[in-house]
Formats: C-alpha cells, sequence, structure tokens
C-alpha cells in the first residue's frame, strides 16, 4: 500500500487505534486521580478497548466501492 | 460483502493487496496470490516471473519448515533463521517477562495463569517460524511484525485473536475489582489436564475414523 491511511474502514481503525489507547489511558490515570477506580484494577479495560479495535479492523471492509 | 467492480454480486476472494472483494469474475491469480485485476498487474511486473526466480535460488538456500519448528523450540532461534532478528529478539523478551513474572511474586493468586503461558509461547515460536518459513518457501511476502494470529486471518472468518484478547481482558477486569473469584478457580487447573486425557481418550476410541482423515 502506498499510503498508510486511505479512509477506508480498516485503515480508518488501524489509524484510531493508537489516539483511542491513549485516551483511555488518560481516562484510566484521570480515575485515579479522582479516586474511583485505582489503575491497578482498570488497567484490562487497556486490554479489552485494543481487542476491540483490532476486532474492528478485522471485519471492517477495505477499500469499499472504489 | 460484494464484489467492487460488479456491485450486485456477491465477493469470493479479496484482492490481496488493497482488500477489495472480488467476484469470479475479478478474481485474479499470481503466483498462488489472489489480486484484484488492477493489483495483479503492479505484482506481475514489480516481481520477476517464477521461471527466472526458482533457478537463481539454490536448493540449499530453500527455508525448510520442518528445521524452522524445531529451532523455534530455542527462543529466538526460530524467528533469527528466517532472517527475523527483531521478531527474535521480541521472542526471547516476552519469555524473559513471563518467566520473571512467574519467579517474582507480581502475579500473586495468578501465577499459574502465566505459567501457563511459558509452554504455550514456547509451541507459539516454533508453530511462527514453521509458518514463515513455509511461506517463505512458497514465495509468499513474510511481514515480519505480524504475528501467527493476523497471518492466519481470512476475510469472513470469525476474527479469534482479538475475541480471545477481549475475553481475557474481561476475566482480568473482573477480577481486579473483585467480581470474579479468578485465584479461586485458577486451582483447579488440574482439571484442564484431565479434561484433555478425556477428550483424547474418547477421539481415540469414537472418531478412529475421524483421526485417520487428518
Amino acid at each position: 500500500m502506498s499510503s498508510w491511511f486511505c479512509g477506508c474502514g480498516r485503515c480508518t481503525a488501524g489509524a484510531v487505534t493508537g489516539p483511542l489507547l491513549l485516551i483511555t489511558l488518560g481516562t484510566l490515570f484521570a480515575l485515579q486521580e479522582a479516586g474511583w477506580y485505582r489503575f491497578r484494577e482498570t488497567w484490562p479495560v487497556l486490554l479489552i478497548v485494543y481487542g476491540l479495535m483490532w476486532a474492528v479492523k478485522a471485519v471492517a471492509p477495505a477499500h469499499e466501492g472504489r | 460483502m460484494n464484489c467492487a467492480t460488479h456491485n450486485e454480486v456477491a465477493a469470493v476472494a479479496f484482492c490481496r493487496t488493497c482488500g477489495k472483494g472480488l467476484c469470479g469474475e475479478c478474481k485474479q491469480e499470481w503466483q498462488g496470490v489472489i489480486f484484484c485485476p488492477v493489483c495483479v498487474e503492479t505484482q506481475r511486473t514489480a516481481t520477476p516471473p517464477p521461471q527466472q526466480a526458482r533457478p537463481a535460488a539454490p536448493a540449499t538456500d530453500a527455508p525448510s519448515p520442518g528445521l524452522a519448528f524445531a529451532l523455534g523450540l530455542i527462543p529466538g532461534v526460530g524467528a533469527i533463521y528466517n532472517g527475523q532478528y527483531g521478531k527474535g529478539i521480541l521472542h526471547v523478551v516476552v519469555l524473559g517477562l513471563l518467566i520473571s513474572i512467574v519467579d517474582s511474586d507480581a502475579a500473586g493468586d495468578l501465577h499459574v495463569l502465566f505459567g501457563f503461558m511459558i509452554p504455550f509461547w514456547f509451541l507459539y515460536m516454533a508453530l511462527e517460524a514453521y509458518h514463515t518459513a513455509r511461506r517463505r518457501l512458497l514465495g509468499q511476502p513474510v511481514d515480519e511484525f505480524s504475528g501467527l494470529l493476523e497471518m492466519k486471518h481470512q476475510p469472513g472468518r470469525v476474527p479469534v485473536g482479538p475475541l480471545a484478547l477481549i475475553g481475557l481482558g474481561v476475566i482480568f477486569l473482573l477480577h481486579t475489582l473483585g467480581m470474579l473469584p479468578l485465584a479461586r478457580i485458577l486451582r483447579f487447573w488440574p482439571v484442564l489436564l484431565i479434561a484433555a486425557g478425556i477428550y483424547l481418550l474418547i477421539a481415540r476410541m469414537g472418531g478412529g475414523a475421524d483421526s485417520e482423515t487428518r
């Protein structure tokens, strides 16, 4: 592939995964700072988010309708 | 999903390069790999035809999947045999992490789970090296940092890797939130050995014809 991000479902899912993981990480630490949930309790959420994005990437159509 | 050019026809295959859906009419094959008509042209011009490639590669250079499997049981060596040095280092680092987690008390109640991961990791390294060597033998492109799960994924199949990861995440989350007595459940791990033994016993006795066809 010449471009790493082309706007199809699969590429979008791949490109969005990293930022989403960062946002999740930030949210988890914010929850810890707020004193609701400690990070040692919530870290599996990262696994779930990554797994979901991986699943979306695997299922999403690539280069639809071009 | 339907064919990208014939929108009313269901796709029977997918282009390996761009992932477009292809009907039987658009499906093109090049060195055993399926492409769309556009990508097959770039492949044809980019890679030399097999008549030129085969004699250029002497038999001693051909990768042996069996040897790759055997070397893969030595941490990292299977990947190095395939020329994937980064992956080899990664394999060793992951094994080191697993061993040190089990050795220390970091895993706490879950040391059984990590202990289980070590033999599975050895098996994974060997199988990964085997499949990579087989792909190299068939002249298919090998991506260094795509693992076995992604390599084997075909469109239309249930994505096993992501689902396993999500399941693992849910189990860990329930454990860390104290909603699942995972430590108590893991104490029953020998049941897995017994169940595997019973499963094999039944397969040997009942499904004799099944095992012979494989």
